[in-house]
């Protein structure tokens, strides 16, 4: 058997009501709405890697609404500037002085959508936003609201016109994800249904609530025989000689709190080795590169975990 | 860059050479059987190994299932054809090496790589059965540590740099040595070695013969090659008195000369005088059953017999090296039976007229057999030559020897020596053997090589007995005093024996066959006397309590593995939940259930209970008191579940480990 999460374990209210509320919408998806929400506990950044017209956008719309979090949306092209994503100062003629146009990132869900179309110029202008929290314009600068979550989609590396994101900017990304086709009964489901859509949900909590929450993860308790098991399977990723790189420890760190954060959405207030597995593949998989070549992704990841014992 | 162009450049130029180190251990452990096995197998083996090598290269899979059993086939299929069915070495070992360099093109994971140097071990091995020298054990040490370092680098998680795995290799193998040493003292040693296994062939081996013609020593001093060694335990004697008695050939039909009629044990009276002279002999294997000793034995060593003659033998053709404790007298009186003398005194009719006639002269002017022994011995002082090509001789050997080429070598001496003084009435037979040898100086061995051969006569004198004379002595005096190549003219000492005596070369041979006779006398030689013998000398008591001590041996050896073993676990589990969680799967697993290492403890909770309802409740409850008591550092679940770990023993009720299984 392959090692993995219990299926259908509840979650901690009120995050329950918000699994539900998501599902009505983005349907046959629990175990990428789980992740996803474990992500944004972690205070990461979510890549959704699949093919267009899986649900991508629809998951983003679903998050923000449930979670009443603030929501924009940038279409990335190969013509779009930083300042398209950062905002402009304009001259007014009333005032006599310059004003500020906030771009669309001033809000607190992001869905940066086909990332990889833009240039890599646009590109870092995104992702440098990300890791700083703040925006630095002629020289002011302005921090971001909170909590800022950033939802980016990809298209698969083998379509025409893209700019794959190097190595360094993957890592600005807790997880990456992948959708996938729906199970028969949920396309089903989907097909027959009336068009659901996003907006109609009723926001769950609040900002103030889900700040609460990211920094009661924080709290979950990492047990030493815990940390025997994560430094194993960083330790293996070095040594397998498989990869060409093994994780970094930023990575490891983001293991961590990705772990955490499950653990404790998943109502637990430590970890257990099934945590880790649960987000490993997630976590890793965008960080990890075959020797061969390909990037590894999840089957890579899921290659780890199958080899490391849990101590 | 396109992805797939990167996966085709990389696979292309990427190869780590690392990875490719356990193709090496395999080819230097099939190497040193080239010389043994035909050719079209080494062929053979060669090519499968730069095809693997090819393989690897280039990135590209591994032949097919049916390539592999076809290939596999055809090794068993040549090996029968060649060998016939594999009895012993002969076959065994060829399909042995020919189905590891098959299993190279299978072995495209760690766990075939695996097999296939585990393989390469036996394979190594193997090549003892022909060949256990020094240098090869040596080599074959080398090949073993590679071989090591190889199954090292194939360790999940290991390290794929060659240097760190030599030098762990290296330690394993130092870690080993002190094992390996106890059992090879302690461990009851077999009568035979296990090379002794039957080979089905039989391999030609020069020594002394038990007929002599003429020529056939000569021929013999040509090699170079070691006959015995000795090592006396007083001060060396000089290796002019040292006459190594062999084969006694006593019955002669005019051109050859053949051993005594009586192969019995030695019935005639014998005597020795003044003290013995102890003194080891390490003889290498000649198929046939003499030994060879100064004079007369005082005892005999366990195992061999004295011959009508005086003659020492063993009772089995000596096929391997062997040791002989010896003492023996080298001044002795020797009787003789009326058969020996009647045989001494036999001529052929018809053969050697002109010899007859001068010893039939002899015996006219004077009937004193010593008188005549002296003048026998005096005819060679002048006008003889010693060399090693003598003439070719025709029907009437002796005459032609005597009266026209007055050339030749030890056995047309003594031959012509014999015959005369049978001629003139004293009984007389040729003794072969051995003359002198040379002291090694780096062990004090003295070593007798073929070129040490010699043959010389033995004359019955009423009131010595048998004495001994050597003819060679009157015609070549250096030969007896400063051995073979001294007497022989410059021009004729052949090439293979001119070249042992170079002294820049001769001081590297006397190191290297010290060194040599070392290995064989305490390592290949080391057998269950020795091993006696070491035992008693450690003490008295312990000799006859070998397997005691190899028990205890392996007893110790268990033990301290499985100490090893333990303080390594202990090193990982040294919390007290993930002992008592170690006995819940211990439980669980003798009843078919396993637990799988990379599997945490909710997973394996669910499959018990999909497997075993009635469990389901327990193993909930004990594997949530282990999480919150490993994970959540809670010691009140500690002590609940050391609680229920109490009450949990799990029976066979409803064996469904099967469903479990296909899960």
């Amino acid at each position: 058997m392959t090692p993995g999460p219990a299926p259908g374990e509840p979650l901690r209210p009120p995050f329950d009501r918000v699994l539900t509320q998501v599902e009505s919408v983005v349907l046959g998806k629990p175990r990428q709405i789980r992740l996803a929400l474990t992500c944004l506990l972690a205070r990461g950044h979510l890549l959704i890697e699949d093919l267009p017209g899986v649900g991508k956008t629809t998951l983003a719309h679903a998050l923000a609404h449930a979670l009443g979090l603030e929501f924009t949306r940038i279409q990335f092209t190969s013509d779009l500037l930083p300042g398209d994503i950062l905002g402009f100062s304009v001259y007014e003629k009333d005032s006599g002085g310059f004003r500020f146009h906030a771009g669309p990132i001033f809000a607190q869900v992001v869905l940066a959508d086909e990332i990889n179309r833009a240039t890599p110029k646009a590109q870092s202008a995104l992702l440098e936003a990300m890791e700083e929290g703040q925006v630095t314009l002629e020289g002011v600068t302005r921090r971001l609201p909170e909590p800022f979550f950033v939802l980016a989609t990809q298209n698969p590396y083998t379509q025409a016109g893209v700019y794959p994101l190097p190595e360094s900017q993957l890592d600005r990304f807790l997880m990456r994800l992948s959708l996938g086709y729906p199970d028969p009964a949920a396309e089903r489901s989907l097909l027959a249904g009336k068009n659901r859509r996003a907006q109609a949900l009723a926001p769950v909590l609040a900002p103030a609530d889900l700040m609460a929450a990211q920094s009661a993860v924080e709290q979950v308790h990492l047990a030493p025989a815990l940390l025997d098991y994560l430094q194993a399977l960083l330790g293996h990723t070095r040594a397998c000689g498989r990869f060409l790189h093994g994780l970094s420890p930023r990575a490891g760190l983001g293991v961590a709190r990705a772990a955490r954060a499950w653990a404790w959405l998943h109502d637990r207030d430590y970890v257990i080795p099934e945590d880790v597995q649960a987000i490993f593949p997630s976590v890793a998989g965008h960080r990890l590169q075959d020797a061969e070549g390909l990037t590894g992704g999840d089957a890579a990841a899921r290659s780890v975990l199958a080899a490391v014992a849990i101590p | 860059m396109n992805p797939v162009r990167a996966l085709v450049s990389r696979r292309l130029t990427k190869t780590d050479p690392a990875s490719l180190f356990w193709l090496l251990p395999p080819l230097l452990a099939g190497l040193p059987h080239a010389a043994h096995q035909p050719l079209w197998l080494c062929l053979a083996c060669g090519l499968l190994w730069v095809w693997r090598l090819g393989l690897a290269l280039t990135g590209r899979a591994m032949p097919g299932t049916w390539v592999r059993v076809g290939l596999a086939l055809a090794a068993v299929a040549m090996v029968i054809a060649q060998f016939g069915l594999f009895i012993g070495r002969n076959g065994g070992v060829p399909l042995l090496i020919l189905l590891l360099f098959v299993k190279l093109l299978e072995s495209d994971s760690a766990r075939h790589q695996r097999f296939a140097l585990l393989l390469a071990y036996f394979v190594a091995l193997s090549v003892f059965l022909y060949d256990q020298s020094l240098p090869m054990a040596v080599y074959l040490l080398a090949v073993a540590w590679l071989i090591t370092a190889g199954l090292a680098q194939l360790q999940p998680l290991a390290r794929t740099d060659v240097r760190v795995q030599l030098l762990t290799a290296g330690r394993l193998l130092l870690t080993g040595a002190p094992l390996a040493l106890a059992l090879f003292l302690f461990f009851p040693r077999l009568q035979a070695p296990i090379w002794l296994l039957p080979s089905g062939e039989q391999v030609a081996r020069t020594g002394l013969s038990d007929s002599m013609q003429p020529g056939d020593i000569s021929r013999l001093i040509l090699s170079g090659e070691i006959a015995f060694r000795a090592s006396f335990t007083g001060p060396t004697p000089d290796s002019a008195t040292l006459y190594w008695r062999g084969p006694i050939l006593s019955r002669f039909d005019g051109r050859t000369w053949r051993t005594m009629a009586d192969q019995g044990e030695l019935r005639a009276s014998v005597e020795g005088l003044g003290s013995p002279l102890t003194y080891t002999l390490t003889v290498e294997p000649h198929d046939r059953v003499w030994l060879f000793s100064l004079g007369l034995p005082a005892t005999l060593p366990p195992g061999t017999r004295l011959l009508s003659g005086m003659q020492l033998t063993s009772p089995r053709p000596l096929t391997q090296r062997r040791r002989f404790e010896l003492a023996s007298h080298p001044r002795y009186r020797l009787g003789a039976t009326e058969q020996e003398l009647r045989e001494a005194l036999e001529l052929p009719a018809g053969y050697n007229p002109r010899a007859r006639a001068l010893a039939e002269d002899w015996r006219h002017a004077d009937t004193n057999p010593r008188r005549l022994l002296q003048r026998g011995l005096d005819l060679f002082r002048h006008d003889f030559a010693y060399t090693l090509e003598p003439p070719p001789l025709g029907v009437h050997s002796v005459d032609e020897f005597l009266f026209t080429t007055r050339r030749g070598f030890c056995e047309h001496y003594a031959s012509a020596f014999v015959f005369l003084m049978r001629a003139a009435g004293v009984p007389a037979r040729v003794v072969t053997g051995y003359l002198g040898g040379e002291v090694n100086p780096v062990d004090g061995h003295v070593v007798v090589r073929q070129s040490d051969a010699h043959a010389w006569g033995e004359v019955w004198l009423p009131d010595a007995g048998w004495v001994q004379a050597d003819p060679t002595a009157s015609v070549a005096p250096t030969r007896v005093q400063r051995g073979l190549t001294a007497a022989l003219p410059a021009i004729e000492v052949p090439a293979a024996l001119a070249g042992l005596h170079r002294p820049w070369f001769r001081e590297v041979r006397h190191a290297w066959e010290a060194l040599n006779n070392g290995w064989n006398q305490w390592v290949l030689g080391y057998n269950l006397d020795r091993q006696l013998r070491l035992l008693t000398e450690l003490s008295p008591h312990l000799a006859g309590r070998a397997w005691q001590i190899t028990v205890a041996t392996l007893l110790a050896g268990l033990a301290l593995m499985a100490w090893i073993a333990w303080r390594g676990s202990t090193r990982q589990e040294r919390d007290e939940a993930a002992q008592l969680y170690a006995r819940f799967t211990a439980r669980l697993a003798r009843l078919g259930m396993q637990r799988e290492s990379t599997e945490g403890a909710q997973a394996f909770a669910r499959r018990v209970a999909a497997a075993r309802p009635d469990l389901a409740q327990a193993v909930g409850q004990i594997s949530a008191l282990y999480e919150r008591a490993r994970y959540a550092g809670d010691p009140g679940a500690l002590s609940g579940l050391a609680v229920a770990m109490r009450h949990f023993r799990p029976g066979r009720r409803r064996p469904n480990a099967k469903a479990m299984a296909a899960e």
